[in-house]
């Protein structure tokens, strides 16, 4: 049975329900009165008009928010309630890229036909009619570079993996989200959990991969819910186990949960608690592609990344390249919060620029009103509001010194804001997490720290200093964390000195 | 204090649980965890010794990988925790103010503690009162109702 026929036969089961209400309930949403609007609605709505569950649209600004076609107004009349509809809605979400996001809240998180409806599972079908060889070229084509933060060209990777000759070889999806100001991935795994799964397999696919973990972190409930919950519908419906979509691709998806720390997103780290050790990263080389998860070759994907895939193989490379930035291709989702009216998650061009991105998304007026920006959690650090107009979000460093783009969190930072608390916030940050293997970082952070002073009027002295010894931990420590634990120092003393 | 009996009958029920529910793997280790932690809501002492006679991990290694995850706890929760989170999103939405609030008011039996991110920074400020997370917090009797209720 080749695989149209596969996905045809499994859509014809099931009947569209004409009248359907989405409530998006997602971790934002939830902690703003979501669940109890579902389940009014699910009292008050009569027999023949469904309630189901999306995800947030990303807009979560104006949460909580329903998705409906039919109109339902009259039953809605005492419930504070926004329509994912509405123009301010719309507004922010038409004038953003969605290749990741696409259909995220109007789509059923809970059931997989709305998925498969919107074209699902018809990139790992024809995936599976290549060979895996073919899809590592596509990607190859497609210049897709991991979205975790780092940037690093994922069919490289790929292939520094199938390059070691080996009889397993697994597959850890990342989503083990854990930089502060940074809530994409969960957006991604509440609203479009197919997506991931699908992106998942493809991966696994081209890369000969024998298993799958997925491993989320411990505190996004939600997402690990909706996550095990598509898991089991894709198992029952034969997108998972043995014999995928009538093919004789057969491939488990083990999901886990991770237990706190922000160094557990790293990629050694995470291999670590897997392997039921104990929470510190490992000495590289041997990188994961070649002795990862016990000792085998193992490719670490982030939950973005991995989302990009069905879409360039719907679309194909030359399509993906057309977007974005020439050495970058493809959007990058962002995580908007702070000083802004509109926070929530936006995806963009890769390129697009860091000041027009804040006052459009974030309906800023008046852009000399922020104090600054901060942008990619601890590991990056501050900048001016005035210096974000020349800077574009891409890889690396974005301004050439000591700022990255990181996962995507850009909080923008009030008039009112002491930046150099902000610098001292990130800082005891990266303190408080350092796992204390390496010295550099397990001293420096703490004396770096000390040298900041603790009160508003403490304010340091010598910068000089502070500057070298954040040098230092950056060039003296093993994994990620510690090797920018400077940076919010290095970027304080580059644009507010 | 449990009998020397009772303490025997706890140990060989969960030893029998975590055989029944767990791979005697080392990769079985954190999956563990977090079932004791669900289980006792901390991780006690006798527990990580059982989860260690299981799995054949010394129970000193237990322990020490128990310790590097901020999400377990060793010990018993005595109060009602509320977590304020005071990341730089939620201070630039009035965290600060909150947890000053909250002082202030001094509820009985109630333990005020804070994170650094509970990635809920578009619903900021986030306050978190009995594992239940609650957005767009402001520093008024409302929120003390809530703790208080």
């Amino acid at each position: 049975m080749d695989t149209e026929k596969f996905l045809d036969s499994i859509i014809s089961k099931h009947q569209k329900h004409d009248s359907e209400v989405l409530v998006q309930i997602s971790q934002c949403s939830l902690a703003v009165g979501a669940e109890g609007i579902f389940n009014s609605l699910k009292e008050r709505l009569p027999d023949d008009i469904s309630v189901d569950y999306s995800g947030c649209d990303g807009a979560c600004f104006v949460a909580p928010k329903i998705h409906y076609e039919k109109d339902i107004g009259h039953y809605l009349e005492d419930i504070s309630v926004v329509n994912s509809a509405d123009s301010v809605v719309r507004d922010y979400i038409d004038s953003q890229t969605r290749i990741v996001l696409e259909n995220a809240g109007t789509m059923s998180a809970s059931g997989i036909y709305g998925y498969l409806r919107s074209r699902g599972f018809s990139a790992l079908g024809r995936a599976l009619e290549q060979s895996p060889e073919e899809i590592v070229d596509l990607i190859e084509g497609s210049g897709l570079k991991g979205r975790g933060g780092a940037y690093f060209p994922v069919s490289v990777k790929w292939r520094s993996a199938l390059s070691v000759n080996s009889q397993e070889r697994h597959l850890v999806v990342n989503a083990e989200e854990g930089e502060p100001g940074v809530f994409k991935d969960r957006h991604v795994m509440e609203s479009v959990p197919f997506r991931l799964i699908e992106g998942a397999l493809i991966a696994a696919y081209a890369t000969r991969c024998t298993s799958i973990r997925l491993y989320v972190n411990a505190e996004a409930h939600l997402s690990f819910n909706r996550m095990q919950k598509a898991l089991d519908i894709c198992r029952a419906e034969g997108f998972l186990g043995s014999k995928i979509m009538g093919t004789d691709f057969t491939i488990e998806i083990e999901i886990m949960k991770g237990a706190g720390g922000y160094v557990c997103g790293e990629e050694s780290t995470l291999l670590n608690t897997i392997e039921g050790k104990r929470r510190e990263p490992r000495l590289r080389p041997p990188f994961p592609t070649e002795s990862g998860l016990n000792q085998q070759p193992t490719i670490i994907n982030n939950v973005e990344t991995l989302c990009n895939l069905p879409w360039i193989i719907l679309n194909g490379s030359d399509e993906f390249r057309k977007i974005g930035d020439i050495d970058t291709p493809g959007t990058k989702i962002i995580s908007l919060s702070g000083s802004v009216s509109t926070p929530g998650v936006v995806e963009v061009p890769m390129g697009s620029n860091l000041q027009d991105l804040v006052i459009k998304f974030g309906d800023v007026s008046n852009i000399d009103d922020l104090s600054g920006i901060a942008i990619g959690g601890p590991s990056s650090g501050v900048i001016t509001s005035s210096a974000a107009a020349n800077l574009s979000i891409g890889p690396g460093f974005i301004d050439g010194k000591s700022v990255m783009l990181g996962a995507g969190g850009v909080i923008a930072l009030s008039k009112e804001t002491d930046v150099l608390q902000v610098v001292r916030k990130l800082s005891e940050y990266n303190a408080n997490e350092s796992c204390g293997k390496c010295t550099p970082c397990r001293e420096g952070t703490q004396r770096l720290l000390e040298m900041m002073g603790t009160g508003p009027k403490g304010a340091p002295t010598d910068w000089t200093g502070l500057g070298s010894l954040a040098e230092v931990i950056n060039a003296a420590s093993l994994c990620g964390l510690g090797q920018a634990a400077g940076n919010p120092v290095l970027s304080y003393n580059t644009y507010f000195q | 204090m449990a009998s020397v009996g009772e303490e025997r009958k706890r140990r060989n029920e969960l030893r029998r649980e975590l055989i029944g529910k767990f791979p005697r793997d080392r990769s079985s280790l954190l999956p563990a965890l977090h079932y004791l932690q669900e289980t006792f809501s901390f991780l006690p002492d006798w527990g990580i010794e059982v989860l260690g006679w299981h799995l054949g991990v010394p129970s000193s290694e237990v322990y020490g990988a128990a310790t590097t995850y901020t999400e377990l706890s060793l010990s018993i929760p005595s109060h009602k925790t509320v977590i304020v989170c005071d990341g730089v999103a939620c201070r630039e939405k009035g965290a600060i103010q909150i947890l000053e609030f909250l002082k202030e008011k001094n509820i009985d039996g109630v333990e005020i503690k804070t994170t650094d991110c509970a990635f809920m920074c578009s619903v900021a400020p986030a306050v978190s009162v009995g594992h239940t997370w609650y957005g767009r917090q402001v520093p008024d009797n409302s929120l003390a109702e809530l703790i208080e209720g």
